[in-house]
């Protein structure tokens, strides 16, 4: 005898459930599709060329016009342009990622621990930050790169230290949301303990707001380290920035156009992927708040 | 009223010191002695222990941050390492330049991202609202720098109609300011089609249009009225982001003003100079955001009864 089951409808998980929303969100794919290919580039670039020759001068080649062997001809020092751009990929991202990282994890605890505790912590906690945030974010970064000095270094400390205010508001209000759901409050009547209701409660539900924070934060930082190095407060030449390599094209752009257009259409690039994710990650996240 | 102006004028001022604190705080982590970087590397040791006693570097940090702030009260903000000459003067004579950018570029993000986001909310889907809706999204993606350069590329350098550097004369100042204003009219655009399109949908415009009332009545009256709050307050917030980025513009257009004098001020380690300029900047960034609050209590009438109340 067969035993006749209904046919269980499959059980997505919340991952799937967020996947499958933000994959019919076309602008969000593309800009999935273009972060996909930097980094890529940024990660495969030494197939195409090496460092060295990205930060040599090779005058007798210098301001080519675009030609089979430098797709995007070469800059007033002879350094093939695609190259360098690729080059500047690696370091956009890296240290993009690395900041993103530095400040979430700084602003993920004072955010947790202002939207936790509440009272009087809470309130200290954010009235630092408010401080913090009167502060435009730029001009924040350059005294931190005035205080320490220039270099790779104290310029990821000086963006990331003026990223972690928003983290921490972003945290704060993502735990207070949670915190004040019945489920919690479910949880706790159940006996379960502080830190399990912390794990496996609190974060997974407060990370949506927080994910979406991340992405645009790397975008951020990508502008911020490019406007940095632009004025000579960052990254410094011969390493091929994209903010330094517009500083060094500046110069020469009347006649050779190509050698700001390609770094800067790489930072929009980078940028608008990123902010194509972010947007389209909150939307995929909680879709409530899509109209 | 008055007492809500002069509330908000009060919580300006812990603000401010905290502003101070922390720049004061990361400036003095500056490796080096001043004293020494006054003087030269030539400078007989015992000068340089005398500066130091007679600036007071010796003192504890408390001490050292409350003398600051006491000088910055009657105008004193130290002396330039570098030019030997009084930090505030110098600043206050390039303050006006950067602000008028900084001004200007909001005043350019309004006038014609408002309008912009206002037409793309009213006619969704058109073909005004997907060409705006990209170049919100471009604008939003490149740097207000690269934008800058991008416009004397074709203004200056192709069209020869607007002049590529210098303040000179107000034709000077056009392309600085659209440069600026390139990312906030691009939020602003955002913005405000996204509010707007929440405010449509509610029911009293609904009923005005149920009514019969005419169609720029119900976009200017009911739908633009209640949209303006979170638009305001994110003009507010965006000024303070675009006296930061004047220092970046200041640099492609070769202009004398507070960014260009910082930045040469940081390669040459004048501490006192980046210190007052970013604390200036700030405190007209945070003075900037009080005037926006304040005129939120004209534009939203229960902002003020809130304050009234009490």
């Amino acid at each position: 005898m067969e035993i006749t089951r209904k046919p269980a409808k499959r059980k997505r998980s919340q991952v799937q459930l967020i996947w499958f929303r933000f994959q019919k969100n076309k602008l969000a794919m593309l800009g999935l599709i273009v972060f996909t290919l930097m980094v890529l580039m940024a990660v495969y670039v030494s197939i195409f060329g090496d460092y060295e020759s990205a930060i040599t001068m090779d005058m007798p080649n210098k301001l080519q016009t675009p030609s089979a062997a430098h797709p995007f001809g070469t800059d007033q020092f002879g350094r093939d342009i695609l190259i360098r751009m690729m080059f500047g990929a690696r370091i956009s991202l890296s240290v993009g990622l690395l900041t993103m990282v530095l400040s979430l994890a700084a602003g993920s605890l004072i955010g947790a621990a202002a939207g936790y505790y509440g009272g009087k912590v809470d309130n200290l906690l954010m009235r630092v930050m408010d401080v913090f945030l009167a502060i435009p974010g730029t001009l924040l970064a350059i005294s931190i790169v005035a205080a320490l000095g220039q270099g790779m270094f104290n310029l990821l400390l000086a963006t990331a230290v003026s990223q972690i205010p928003a983290f921490a508001r972003v945290v704060r209000s993502a735990i207070l949301t949670v915190m004040g759901q019945d489920y919690i409050e479910a949880a706790r009547a159940c006996g379960t303990r502080g830190s399990r209701i912390i794990l496996r409660h609190i974060l997974p539900n407060a990370m949506g707001p927080i994910i979406v924070q991340a992405t645009l934060n790397i975008a951020r930082t990508i502008l911020g380290i490019s406007s940095l190095s632009f004025v000579g407060l960052g990254i410094s030449p011969p390493t091929p920035e994209w903010g330094s390599m517009l500083s060094e094209g500046k110069t020469m752009m009347r006649y050779y156009p190509h050698l700001i257009l390609i770094p800067g259409a790489a930072i929009a690039l980078a940028v608008m992927s990123l902010n194509l994710i972010g947007d389209g990650l909150r939307d995929a996240l909680d879709p409530r708040l899509k109209n | 009223m008055l007492r809500y102006i002069l509330k908000r004028l009060l919580m300006m001022i812990p603000v401010i010191l905290g502003i101070s604190f922390i720049i004061f705080t990361i400036m003095s982590l500056t490796p080096g002695d001043p004293a020494r970087l006054i003087l030269g590397e030539d400078a007989p040791a015992e000068d340089v222990v005398k500066l130091r006693m007679e600036l007071g570097l010796d003192d504890p940090f408390p001490t050292r941050f409350a003398r600051y702030i006491a000088n910055a009260l009657r105008g004193d903000f130290g002396t330039s390492y570098r030019t030997r000459q009084p930090v505030f003067k110098e600043i206050f004579s390039r303050l006006p330049t950067t602000f008028m950018i900084a001004f200007f570029g909001i005043l350019i993000a309004v006038t014609i991202g408002l309008p912009i986001g206002i037409i793309s909310a009213v006619k969704q889907y058109s073909l005004i609202d997907t060409v705006s809706t990209i170049a919100a999204m471009l604008l939003t993606a490149m740097p207000g720098f690269f934008v800058g350069m991008l416009l004397i590329l074709l203004c200056a350098l192709k069209l020869g109609i607007l002049p590529a550097t210098g303040i000179a004369t107000w034709k000077h100042f056009i392309m600085p300011s659209l440069a600026v204003a390139s990312v906030t009219m691009a939020t602003f655009i955002r913005m405000t089609r996204s509010t707007m399109l929440e405010v449509i949908r509610q029911d009293y415009v609904r009923t005005a249009r149920a009514k019969g009332a005419s169609k720029p009545l119900i976009v200017f009256r009911h739908c633009l009225r209640n949209a303006l709050l979170p638009i305001v307050t994110v003009i507010g917030m965006n000024f303070a982001h675009q006296l930061g980025g004047t220092v970046m513009i200041e640099a492609v257009f070769a202009i004398p003003g507070l960014g260009s004098h910082m930045v040469t001020a940081v390669r040459q380690k004048d501490t006192p100079v980046v210190m007052a300029s970013i604390i200036f900047v700030a405190v007209v960034a945070g003075l900037m955001n009080l005037i926006v609050d304040i005129l939120y209590t004209y534009i939203d009438p229960r902002v003020k009864t809130q304050y009234t109340k009490r």
